[in-house]
């Protein structure tokens, strides 16, 4: 599931801590380094809440804006991707939040409210897979469609975005055991719904017909 | 590492796994081989394991480098700042007072500059100099290239990329740019001047809402808001105006030799056919001229056309054989009657 593009503006974890640093102590030029390097990681997950580039784009600014005005405040020894996720996601949800309560001429904060979240997972295919391959793919992919907002989110952000279970908690605003649970239970949906014979006796199928070829 | 997996989802959920797999720690391939030879028995389970894992894909459409470039620049450019910025807050209206002139080429760099004479302030990912003093001042850029800013004239460009090369200028700057892969952008105003040849020279004035650029040795492509772009060779000059859509290609007022003119002789003419004179001025100052080389097969010139500039020299030679010529579009078009044999 991993995303393995190259990304021109990559920075080694050296490289994101020194540029932190100096983001730290005013250095706008760090700050672009660090904000270039994981843009497009950012706009992809921001498209996923909500798929309009514009407003996409208008919160990254936002959140920019705000993270630049309290630099004084902000911690040295911070997981610098996973921060941005967690920024990134509050400016979406309050935007949203105040779009929705605006037009239902409401005015709080719902506490608790979660963004919608929506990933085109696919398959691919390839053309040594047999048919009980295939067939399982197709398994897969249909389980992978009909996961909830929060089970695609966290399916994402773990595999695609190579976020750690503690990220991915400190994002979605949840306990480490409520990440873990959540992810134990999509997994175990995905694979009660994908008919999995039992692992043992799968594994052993495969084996033998490993052997085979 | 679990010494059990019992499931597919056993190895979905291990760090170890995923480190591995999703190829972020590069030991951790060694650990796992390790633990294929121990387990043979779940070595299977587990390549179904990463195989699915791999196999599973999400629809994005990655951003092209320079539209993060772009999108980043344009956040930078919006933080609140904390120095002050005497010269950008206000450099429309510099823009518009001052000319814009970029020329190129070696030689340039002969007054010495004392290194505090400029205002350097870095902000929001832009390094800006303006030349307060009352000489030229020199630049040096990180790519090895060189601007001589004219008084009062000033240059910004961006700190955050190592080997971007786009400037935006103010006032009279002279360019002298190293060759590289990267096209070097000079920005003024509504006008993108990409240089695309190795060896440049550019003249541009931005009066009020007006620029020309006006290229001296080279090649550059100028571009506007509406993405119309012209390319300029040397000698040639575009002009535009804030608000059209054309960019006019002609000659410049003062075409410049684009060789050395080693010898005194060089324009010194006896008897020469008119079509050799036309060739020389044609590849010295790099001006496309065109003409009927039947018609003018018996004109011949004699004189000693040194010292004079560019068009007083076609204007002498023109007058002397009863020629007369036109410009369009940065080119040159001969037309007369022709000369009677002798």
């Amino acid at each position: 599931m991993n995303i393995s593009r190259e990304n021109t503006y990559h920075l080694s974890e050296e490289q994101i801590t020194v540029n932190w640093q100096h983001f730290l102590e005013g250095g706008s030029d760090a700050f672009g380094r660090i904000i270039a390097c994981y843009y497009n990681g950012l706009f992809q997950y921001g498209m996923k809440i909500h798929a309009d580039s514009a407003f996409v784009e208008d919160c990254l600014q936002d959140m920019a804006t705000t993270l630049w005005s309290k630099r004084q405040q902000l911690s040295r020894d911070v997981h610098v991707k996973g921060y941005l996720f967690k920024s990134l996601r509050h400016k979406m949800l309050r935007q949203l939040q105040t779009r929705k309560t605006q037009q239902q001429h409401l005015h709080l904060w719902l506490q608790g409210y979660q963004p919608p979240f929506n990933a085109e997972f696919s398959i691919e295919s390839s053309i040594i897979d047999s048919d009980a391959d295939s067939q399982r793919k197709q398994q897969l992919h249909a389980c992978l469609q009909q996961l909830s907002h929060r089970q695609q989110e966290i399916i994402y952000l773990r595999y695609f975005q190579d976020l750690d279970h503690e990220q991915v908690a400190a994002i979605m605003k949840l306990s480490r055991e409520a990440t873990y649970n959540l992810l134990s239970a999509t997994l175990k949906r995905l694979r009660s719904q994908w008919q999995l014979l039992p692992s043992a006796f799968s594994g052993w199928i495969l084996f033998v017909l490993e052997k085979k070829i | 590492m679990n010494d059990q997996f019992h499931s597919i989802e056993d190895f979905w959920t291990d760090d170890s796994f995923l480190d591995w797999v999703l190829g972020k720690d590069p030991a951790a391939a060694l650990r796992w081989e390790e633990w294929m030879s121990g387990n043979p028995q779940q070595v299977p389970l587990m390549k179904e394991a990463r195989q699915l894992l791999l196999s599973v894909k999400v629809k994005e459409e990655v951003l092209h480098p320079l539209e993060i470039q772009a999108s980043v620049n344009n956040i930078l450019s919006q933080l609140p700042v904390a120095v002050p910025k005497p010269f950008w807050r206000n450099w429309r209206m510099a823009a518009a007072a001052a000319g814009l002139l970029l020329l190129g080429g070696g030689g340039w760099w002969l007054t010495h500059q004392p290194s505090t004479a400029y205002q350097a302030v870095s902000y929001a990912g832009f390094a800006e100099k303006v030349n307060t003093t009352s000489a030229q001042l020199r630049v040096a850029m990180k790519d090895g290239s060189t601007i001589l800013l004219d008084p009062g004239a000033g240059i910004r460009y961006s700190t955050v990329w190592e080997h971007a090369r786009t400037v935006y200028l103010t006032g009279k700057a002279l360019f002298d740019v190293k060759p590289s892969a990267a096209p070097f952008i000079v920005n003024t105003g509504d006008i993108a001047t990409t240089v695309l040849g190795t060896v440049f020279s550019v003249t541009a004035t931005a009066a009020q809402q007006e620029v020309i650029v006006s290229v001296q040795h080279g090649k550059v492509a100028v571009k506007n808001n509406h993405a119309t772009e012209v390319i300029l060779l040397s000698n040639q000059e575009v002009s535009y105006e804030a608000g059209s859509n054309s960019l006019a290609k002609k000659l410049v007022p003062a075409p410049l030799t684009q060789v050395n003119v080693r010898h005194q002789e060089d324009f010194i003419f006896t008897e020469t056919p008119v079509t050799t004179v036309f060739e020389k001025l044609a590849g010295v100052y790099a001006v496309q001229i065109n003409y009927n080389p039947d018609a003018l097969k018996s004109c011949t010139i004699t004189a000693n056309l040194n010292q004079e500039a560019f068009y007083d020299k076609l204007n002498l030679i023109c007058r002397a054989l009863g020629l007369s010529y036109r410009e369009t579009d940065g080119q040159l078009f001969i037309s007369g009657e022709g000369c009677n044999e002798k």
